[in-house]
C-alpha cells in the first residue's frame, strides 16, 4: 500500500500531464452531447466538439492517437483546429473522460472516433423556423464541413418588405457542383433562380398546360434537363396529433425542363395520381419518383376531402426509363408497393454508384418531415431488397437525405433531439451495406443544436462553395423578371 | 453632465419654475408609467427578450444597429418591475437632454429645446397602444433613447479633437464601425457634427465626411444579408409588422433624427443668436407645458386596452380571479358615465316620435355606453371556466364587442391566441400561434413560455427543456423556468400541477385537420360545439355546454346539457343553465320537470312580464334599462348580445 504522500505526489504529477493519477473505473461510457461515442467520421471533418452530460465537479478529457495526445478540462470539450488535424492523422482517436465527484476521480469507459473516407467539403441547407404559415425569415446557408464556417447563399430578408413576403426553397445542384444550381423564390418577385454554367437565369416554369411552376427538382447528371414535380400544396393543423401539421398536394405531376430550349414537357400527369419527388439514376437513364392513387372530383370540396382522407393517401416507389439523347420515356415500373404494406414512400435518392436507393417511409402522405413515424429505408437496386436503416433511425422523424459525391456518406435531417427542430446528421456507408452510428453535424459550440431556434432542412452536399454572392442573387432577383417557358408535348417511346 | 457650478447658473438663469419643471414632469411621468401604465410596461417586457448568451448577441449583430437592439433588449427586461424599468428609462431621457445641452451648447434661455427628442421618444412609446403587439424586435422601448444618446457622441467627442485629421479619422471609424453597431443613429450623429462644424471648417474634411456618409453604408451593405438597401435609413430604428403603422412609428423617430442636423444649424449657436429670449423663463416654461400637453394628448389611455393588457398579464400568471376583478373594475368605473349617458339620451328622446330621428339620437349615444372588448370577454370567460364559475356567474357580467380604438385592429388570435388555445386544450393551435408570432415579430418571453407550457402539457420533455433553457438565460423568468423544469419527465406531476391539471382534461378532442382562419373566438365556438369527442371528459362537457350557451342555439344547448348532466352526474343545475333551460323551454318545450330554483323562476317571470310591457324596439335603445334589471341573466345575454362581431 502506498503512503499518502506518494499518492499525493502521483496525483500532482499526473495532474500536470492532465490525467488523474488515481481513479475508479466505470464500466459506462460517458454521456455526451452530441453523442460522438464510437462514431465513424469523415477524415476531413471539423472538430467533433461535445459536452459531457455527467454529474461531477471536474472533468478531464484526453484525446489521443498513439502519437499525439491533447487534454481538455471542463464539461465542454472544444478542440482547436490545429490539434484536431494532428489527432486525425492516424485514422483513429481514443477518447478518455475522467470526472471528479467530491475528491474521487472516475474514469469513464473510453471510446474511439474512427476517421474514414473524405466527405464533400460543403453542404447547404435551408434555415427555417418550425412554423406553420409564416416564412418571413428564411435563408439558404452553405456550411464548410471541414471547419465551422457558414455563409448565407441567399436570404429572403434581402428582398422582401412588409406586405411583400417571399418564400425560398428547393436549392439543388447539378452533380454537386455550384456552377449549375437552382432554387425557387415564391410570391414576391417569384421564379426559379438558376445558375447555368455560372450565369444567372430566372424562369417561370408554370405554363397553361401544367398545374404549377416546378417544385422538387432533380437535375439530370449528363444532359441539360431538370425533372420537377409540379404541386398544388396546402397545409393544415392537426387538432391533437403530435405531428401538428399536415402538408398535402391537391394535385401533383412530373415535368421535364429542357434548359437549352427553355421548354417544359410533361413526364407524368395522371389526374387520379399524385406524382412527386423525382430523382435520377447516376447514368441519367432512369427517373425514380413516388406516386399515390387518389380519385376524387376536381370540385370546391376537393381540398376538404383530401385533408379528411390524408391518412389513406399512400405513395409507392416507381421508376421510369429515359433516353436522354432522344428525350423519350419508357413505361413506369412499380419498384416498391408501399401502399399494400400500409406505408408511404417519399424522397427517393440513388447512391452515386447506382447500387443503393434510400427513401423515407412513413404511414401516409408525402411530406414526412412532419411525420414522426418517418424512417429512412434502403433498397438494394441490385436485387430489389429493402430494409429499414435501423442503425440510423430514431423514434422521431428522419426525412430528407443526400448522398455524398463519393457515395460513402449520407447526410439526413432528423428531429431526434427534441421532436420539433430539424437537425443534420451524418453516417458512413460501410462495405457491407450498413451504416455507421449517425452523429450530429459538428458545431463550434457543442451546445449549439440545443440553443439554436431554427431548423435546418434540405441538406445537400457540394464539392465547392456557391461562388455567386448573396447580393448578386438579390440584385438579380429584384431586377430580372421570370422569363416564361415554352410548353412542348411529351415524347413517348 | 451637469456640474454643481453650472447647475447653479442654469437654475438661476431659468428661474425656479422652469428649472425644476422638467424634473417635476419627469416624476409625474414616472408615476403615470409605473402606476397607470404598469401593466402595459410589464406586457412590453413579456413581449421582448434578452438572453445572456453569445448566440443572442450574434443574432443582434447580424444587422447594422444591432448593438442598440441588444442594449435596448437588455434594459427592456427591467420593465418587468415597472417602477424600476420606467425609472431607468426616464433617467436615460433626462440624461439624453443633458447631453443634448452639452453637445449643441444650448444656452440656458433655450434649455427646453434639449427635451424635444426625449418628448418625441416618450410620445412614441406612450402612444403605441395596440402597437405593442405588433412591434418587431421589441427592444424599441429603450433602443430609441439609447440610439439618440449614441447619436450625440460624435458631437461631444469632436469638441475635444483638435486637428482636422483627427476629426477625419474619428469620423471614418465612427461611420464605418458606428454604422455597423448603431445603424442610422451613427450616420445621423456624424451628419449633425458635420453641419455644426465644431472647430472644423475644413472643406476637404467636410467633403470626405459627406462621401463617407454616402459610400460607407453602400459598401457595408454588401457584407450583410439581413436587410434591403432601401431599408438602410431605418437600421437600428424600431420596426412594426404592419404597413399601416409605419408612418405613426416613424414620425417621432424622424423628429429625433431630424432634430440633430436642425439643431446643428440652429441660430442660437451664433454668439448673438436669439438674444431676444432674454433669460428664457417664459420660453422654457411654455415649451415644457407644450411638451407635457403633447405627451398627455399622445398617451393611449383607452380603458379597455389597459384592462385587456392587465387581464392578459393576470392570465399569464394564472391569476384567474384577478383577471375577473380587472374586468369588473373596468365596468364599475363606467357605471356613472353610463347612467349619465342614459339620462341624457332619455331627455333628448323625450317627445321625439320620428323613428329616424330617434334612431339617430340612439346611435349618437350608443358609443357612450361602456362595453368590454371581445378579448376582455374571452379572457373573463376563460378565467370563470378555470375557476369553475362560468355556468353560474359568467353572464352576470357585461358582454359586448367594443371595437378597440386602433389604427389597425389586432386580431384576437394575435393578441390572445396563445393563451386561449393553451388553456382550452388546443395545444397544436397554441404551438402554431407561438411560431406565427416568433416568425413575424421575433422571439419573446411570452412565446417561449407558451411553447414551453404546450410542450409540458403534451409531454414533450426534450422540447420543453429547450424552451426552458432559453428562459434560464433571462433575468426575471429563470425562476419560472426552474419551476417548470421540475415537472419534466413526470406525467403524474404534470397532471396534478396548475395549469396542466385543467388543460389536460380539455385535451380529449378528436383528431382532425382544422384551420382557425385567424378567428380564434369562432374557432373555439365551433370546436366546442360541433361534435362531442369520443373520449369527452366531464370537464370538456361542462366547457362545451358553456360555449353552447354562448352560441345562442337552443339545439346546441339541449344537446350539450344532456351530455353535461350525464357525465357530471349533475343533481342541481348551475344558475345560468337553469335560466337557459327555462328560457329555451318557454320557446319550445323540450323537457318536463326541470330542476329550477324558485329565485330563477321568479326572475324569469319578472323578465317576461317586463318584456310584455317594454317592447324591445332596438337592442341599442332597450339594452340599458333591461341591463339594470336583468343584466345578470342568460336571457338578457340572449336578447342583447346577438350579432356580436368577432375579429
Amino acid at each position: 500500500m502506498r503512503t499518502p504522500s506518494v499518492i499525493l505526489l502521483a496525483v500532482t504529477f499526473a495532474a500536470c500531464s492532465g490525467v488523474p493519477g488515481t481513479f475508479d473505473k466505470s464500466n459506462l461510457k460517458p454521456s455526451l452531447f452530441p453523442d460522438y461515442t464510437d462514431v465513424t467520421a469523415p477524415s476531413n471533418i471539423a472538430p467533433l466538439n461535445f459536452i459531457i452530460q455527467e454529474e461531477g465537479d471536474r472533468f478531464i478529457t484526453v484525446l489521443e492517437n498513439g502519437r499525439k495526445s491533447i487534454t481538455v478540462t471542463g464539461k465542454q470539450v472544444r478542440i482547436k483546429d490545429r490539434q484536431w488535424k494532428g489527432l486525425k492523422k492516424d485514422g483513429k482517436i481514443d477518447v478518455s473522460v475522467y470526472k471528479k465527484t467530491g475528491s474521487q476521480w472516475t474514469a469513464m469507459q473510453p471510446f474511439s472516433i474512427t476517421l474514414e473516407d473524405d466527405i464533400d467539403p460543403f453542404i447547404s441547407y435551408r434555415q427555417i423556423m418550425p412554423s406553420v404559415d409564416s416564412y418571413q425569415d428564411l435563408s439558404i446557408i452553405q456550411r464548410s464541413l471541414e471547419s465551422f464556417r457558414s455563409k448565407v447563399v441567399y436570404s429572403n430578408s434581402m428582398v422582401q418588405d412588409l406586405g411583400n413576403g417571399q418564400c425560398i426553397n428547393c436549392h439543388h445542384y447539378r452533380n454537386y457542383s455550384t456552377d449549375n444550381m437552382q432554387f425557387h423564390v415564391r410570391q414576391y418577385l417569384g421564379g426559379t433562380v438558376m445558375v447555368i454554367d455560372g450565369n444567372l437565369r430566372k424562369v417561370n416554369l408554370k405554363t397553361d398546360s401544367t398545374i404549377s411552376a416546378g417544385v422538387y427538382p432533380a437535375w439530370h447528371p449528363t444532359h441539360d434537363y431538370i425533372a420537377y414535380s409540379t404541386n398544388m400544396t396546402y397545409q393544415s393543423v392537426h387538432t391533437v396529433d403530435p405531428n401538428r401539421i399536415e402538408v398535402v398536394d391537391l394535385e401533383s405531376d412530373l415535368i421535364l425542363y429542357n434548359i437549352k430550349d427553355n421548354a417544359v414537357s410533361v413526364i407524368e400527369n395522371d389526374p387520379d395520381r399524385f406524382e412527386c419527388f423525382p430523382a435520377w439514376s447516376p447514368d441519367g437513364r432512369m427517373l425514380y419518383y413516388v406516386s399515390a392513387r387518389y380519385e376524387t372530383p376536381f370540385d370546391d370540396d376537393r381540398m376538404d376531402r383530401i385533408f379528411a382522407d390524408c391518412r389513406s393517401i399512400k405513395y409507392n416507389l416507381y421508376c421510369k426509363p429515359f433516353d436522354p439523347d432522344t428525350r423519350t420515356w419508357g413505361k413506369s415500373v412499380l419498384l416498391f408497393d408501399a401502399a399494400s404494406a400500409g406505408k408511404s414512400v417519399t424522397l427517393p435518392r440513388v447512391s452515386p454508384d447506382g447500387r443503393w436507393l434510400i427513401f423515407a417511409l412513413g404511414e401516409y402522405g408525402v411530406f414526412h418531415i412532419w411525420h414522426r413515424d418517418s424512417d429512412l429505408w434502403m433498397m438494394d437496386l441490385a436485387d430489389g431488397s429493402i430494409r429499414p436503416l435501423d442503425e440510423i433511425n430514431s423514434p422521431e422523424v428522419e426525412s430528407y437525405h443526400s448522398w455524398s459525391s463519393n457515395g460513402k456518406w449520407i447526410i439526413f435531417s432528423t428531429r431526434r433531439e427534441d421532436g420539433a427542430y430539424t437537425r443534420l446528421y451524418l453516417s458512413h456507408l460501410e462495405a457491407d451495406g450498413h451504416f455507421s452510428k449517425p452523429f450530429a453535424l459538428p458545431q463550434k459550440k457543442p451546445g449549439f443544436n440545443r440553443n439554436y431556434m431554427y431548423s435546418f432542412n434540405i441538406p445537400e452536399f457540394m464539392k465547392e462553395p456557391v461562388h455567386i454572392t448573396p447580393r448578386k442573387f438579390a440584385s438579380f432577383i429584384e431586377a430580372a423578371p421570370a422569363s416564361p417557358v415554352r410548353y412542348e408535348p411529351k415524347l413517348q417511346k | 453632465m451637469l456640474t454643481s457650478s453650472n447647475k447653479k447658473t442654469y437654475l438661476t438663469a431659468l428661474g425656479p419654475i422652469s428649472g425644476f419643471l422638467p424634473f417635476v414632469l419627469a416624476v409625474i411621468l414616472w408615476l403615470v408609467l409605473a402606476i397607470h401604465d404598469g401593466q402595459i410596461l410589464k406586457k412590453t417586457e413579456n413581449l421582448s427578450l434578452f438572453l445572456s448568451d453569445y448566440l443572442f448577441l450574434k443574432e443582434c449583430l447580424s444587422i447594422p444597429g444591432g448593438v442598440i437592439g441588444w442594449a435596448g433588449a437588455f434594459l427592456t427586461q427591467f420593465l418587468y418591475l415597472p417602477w424600476i424599468g420606467s425609472l431607468i428609462w426616464i433617467l436615460l431621457l433626462l440624461f439624453s437632454a443633458r447631453l443634448t445641452v452639452k453637445a449643441f451648447s444650448i444656452p440656458d434661455r433655450m434649455a427646453a429645446l434639449a427635451y424635444i427628442p426625449a418628448v418625441a421618444i416618450i410620445a412614441l412609446n406612450v402612444s403605441l397602444g395596440y402597437g405593442i403587439f405588433l412591434m418587431k424586435g421589441r427592444d424599441y422601448f429603450f433602443s430609441t433613447v439609447l440610439g439618440y444618446i449614441s447619436a450625440l457622441i460624435p458631437m461631444l467627442i469632436e469638441k475635444h479633437l483638435t486637428s482636422s485629421w483627427r476629426i477625419m479619422l474619428f469620423r471614418f471609424v465612427w461611420i464605418t464601425v458606428g454604422f455597423m453597431l448603431l445603424g442610422t443613429y451613427a450616420i445621423a450623429g456624424v451628419l449633425a457634427s458635420l453641419i455644426s462644424g465644431i472647430r472644423n471648417r475644413n472643406a476637404t474634411v467636410s467633403c470626405i465626411t459627406v462621401a463617407l456618409i454616402i459610400i460607407a453604408p453602400l459598401v457595408l451593405y454588401s457584407f450583410y444579408t439581413s436587410y434591403r438597401l432601401a431599408d438602410t435609413l431605418y437600421l437600428g430604428l424600431p420596426q412594426i409588422s404592419v404597413r399601416d403603422w409605419n408612418t405613426r412609428i416613424r414620425t417621432p423617430l424622424f423628429i429625433v433624427l431630424a432634430y440633430l442636423p436642425l439643431m446643428a444649424m440652429a441660430p442660437f449657436r451664433r454668439a448673438d443668436g436669439l438674444k431676444w429670449l432674454h433669460n428664457g423663463y417664459i420660453f422654457n416654461t411654455t415649451c415644457y407645458l407644450i411638451f407635457a400637453a403633447t405627451v398627455y394628448l399622445m398617451h393611449y389611455g383607452e380603458l379597455t386596452f389597459r384592462a385587456e393588457v392587465a387581464m392578459s398579464n393576470a392570465i399569464d400568471d394564472l391569476e384567474w380571479q384577478k383577471a375577473v376583478d380587472i374586468f369588473n373594475d373596468a365596468a364599475k368605473s363606467r357605471i356613472k358615465a353610463d347612467a349619465r349617458a342614459f339620462e341624457s339620451r332619455t331627455a333628448e328622446l323625450k317627445g321625439v316620435s320620428d323613428p329616424q330621428l330617434r334612431e339617430e339620437i340612439i346611435e349618437k349615444y350608443s358609443a357612450r355606453f361602456y362595453e368590454p372588448t371581445r378579448i376582455m370577454v374571452l379572457y373573463r370567460d376563460l378565467a370563470m371556466i378555470k375557476m369553475d364559475k362560468a355556468l353560474d356567474y359568467a353572464f352576470t357580467m357585461k358582454d359586448g364587442a367594443h371595437k378597440p380604438v386602433s389604427t389597425t385592429l389586432v386580431p384576437i388570435v394575435i393578441q390572445a391566441g396563445k393563451q386561449l388555445y393553451l388553456h382550452y386544450g388546443l395545444e397544436n393551435m397554441c404551438y402554431r400561434w407561438c411560431f406565427e408570432d416568433i416568425v413575424a415579430l421575433g422571439m419573446s418571453v411570452n412565446s417561449l413560455k407558451y411553447l414551453a407550457m404546450q410542450s409540458v402539457a403534451t409531454g414533450q420533455w426534450a422540447l420543453a427543456g429547450k424552451y426552458l433553457d432559453q428562459l434560464d438565460k433571462t433575468l426575471f423568468h429563470r425562476k419560472w423556468a426552474h419551476g417548470q423544469r421540475t415537472l419534466l419527465g413526470n406525467p403524474d406531476k404534470v397532471s396534478a400541477a396548475a395549469p396542466y391539471d385543467q388543460i389536460q382534461k380539455l385535451m380529449c378532442i378528436d383528431e382532425k385537420m382544422s384551420a382557425d382562419l385567424s378567428k380564434a373566438e369562432l374557432y373555439l365556438l365551433s370546436n366546442f360545439t360541433s361534435r362531442r369527442p369520443v373520449n369527452a371528459t366531464p370537464e370538456y362537457d361542462k366547457v362545451a355546454l358553456f360555449w353552447a350557451m354562448r352560441s345562442l342555439n337552443d339545439q346546441q344547448f339541449w344537446k350539450w346539457l344532456s351530455y353535461y348532466t350525464k357525465s357530471n352526474h349533475v343533481k342541481a343545475l348551475p344558475i345560468h343553465v337553469q335560466e337557459a333551460a327555462l328560457f329555451y323551454n318557454s320557446m319550445q318545450k323540450m323537457a318536463d320537470n326541470l330542476p329550477i330554483d324558485n329565485k330563477v323562476s321568479e326572475s324569469f317571470n319578472a323578465f317576461m312580464k317586463y318584456a310584455d310591457t317594454h317592447n324591445i324596439r332596438s337592442v341599442k335603445e332597450s339594452k340599458y334599462p333591461y341591463e339594470q334589471r336583468f343584466g345578470h341573466t342568460f336571457y338578457f345575454f340572449y336578447y342583447f348580445s346577438r350579432d356580436i362581431a368577432s375579429y
